[in-house]
């Protein structure tokens, strides 16, 4: 069996399990209430099926995140999408253990309170993940052949793998920015809320961070000072420049909201900032580097 | 005052040279070249000296000063 079969067996696993979750955990709702203190056995069984089904998700989700860093230059005219696509699957990865953890809410306390919060998160990151693993077997199909060795040696600061560096940090930024928004207009308790927008934080960072560290241990027999070429530094000089411009009228506007609506946490404020300013950051590098006018000037 | 360059053709005449291979010549990435040819980055002089020692010509017939005129030539 070739390796590219199993992949894909895998992937049609994953698909498989995902349904066969969805459909199990549609049945258990309805049954599992205070009416039935301790879960039937063919519900025990249907859960023990779905465990097995998410470590086959996750195993797929790691070998797509492989080939999503080995393709990222199979399409330049796509990187932004692929970037995308890196960060929905990072994410969609870690919220596989927050299903999880939803799961095991469920388990203890469906007997004792209300859990219709935990089901409704819990579908919400299946039909993610769902999406996430379907435009993976697609994204993965279209660019077989095109895949490069994960981490060769390459060329002083690739300009594909800095745009990207720059696209990730933007859309995480887009979702640090919807993240602390939502948890604030979701109606989370104001006992979480705090808690819950600094998670919220670091998860929108997690995917900047992981393709930093890919992009350091890409590099990492190389200086610091010769990551990037000289452009490079320089249109990160003029990003963090504009950055400090712009976030310093902001930070004074975030300063007077704190005091005008006190009763909105600290971290809204700070986080807030924190996403504006890396968001301005990157969208002023991805600018300074458009790749469709390089392509087209040297087609 | 912007600095123009020949870069472009220069590289045409060394066996039409692609941007790529001259970034990979001079340790650069692609986007720098192109950058560079359109007037749209101002090399260091290390670099300028580096492109000049590619294609075995003195800096200053590679890049030139442009003056405000030159500039308005140029674009009609």
């Amino acid at each position: 069996m070739t390796k590219n079969r199993l992949i894909n067996i895998i992937g049609a696993l994953s698909i498989l399990g995902l349904a066969y979750c969805a459909s199990a955990f549609f049945y258990m709702k309805p049954l599992l209430t205070p009416a039935m203190p301790v879960p039937s056995k063919l519900i025990l069984n249907l859960g023990n099926w779905a465990a097995i089904a998410y470590l086959i998700v996750g195993i797929y989700h790691l070998i797509l995140l492989v080939n999503a860093l080995q393709t990222i230059s199979a399409d330049e005219k796509r990187v932004f999408l692929h970037s995308f696509y890196i960060v929905a699957l990072i994410l969609s990865g870690i919220t596989l253990l927050t299903d999880l953890s939803l799961l095991t809410d469920i388990g203890k306390e469906f007997a004792i309170w209300d859990v219709q919060n935990e089901w409704t998160m819990l579908f919400g990151f299946m039909t993610a993940h769902l999406i996430v693993v379907l435009y993976g077997t697609y994204a993965r199909n279209h660019n077989r052949g095109r895949e490069q060795k994960l981490f060769e040696k390459i060329r002083k600061g690739s300009d594909i793998f800095f745009v990207a560096l720059n696209q990730v940090g933007f859309i995480c930024a887009i979702a640090g920015i919807a993240g602390v928004l939502v948890s604030r207009i979701g109606g989370v308790p104001q006992s979480f809320e705090t808690g819950f927008m600094l998670m919220l934080s670091i998860l929108a960072l997690v995917p900047l961070i992981s393709f930093f560290l890919y992009w350091a241990i890409r590099n990492r027999r190389k200086a610091f000072s010769s990551w990037f070429d000289e452009k490079q530094v320089a249109d990160s000089v003029t990003g963090a420049m504009i950055a400090f411009l712009i976030a310093l009228p902001m930070f004074i506007l975030l300063i007077a909201g704190s005091l005008l609506l006190p009763t909105l946490p600290a971290p809204f404020w700070l986080s807030l900032a924190f996403f504006a300013t890396l968001g301005i950051f990157s969208g002023v590098v991805i600018f300074r580097n458009r790749i469709p006018g390089m392509v087209e000037e040297t087609a | 005052m912007k600095l123009g360059n020949n870069l472009r053709k220069l590289r045409f005449e060394r066996d039409e040279m692609s941007q790529q291979t001259l970034a990979g010549l001079i340790d650069v990435t692609r986007m720098t070249i192109y950058s560079i040819e359109k007037g749209k980055y101002i090399p260091s002089t290390v670099l300028a000296l580096k492109i000049a020692q590619v294609f075995e010509r003195p800096v200053e017939e590679i890049f030139f000063l442009l003056d405000e005129n030159d500039q308005k030539k140029g674009e009609k």
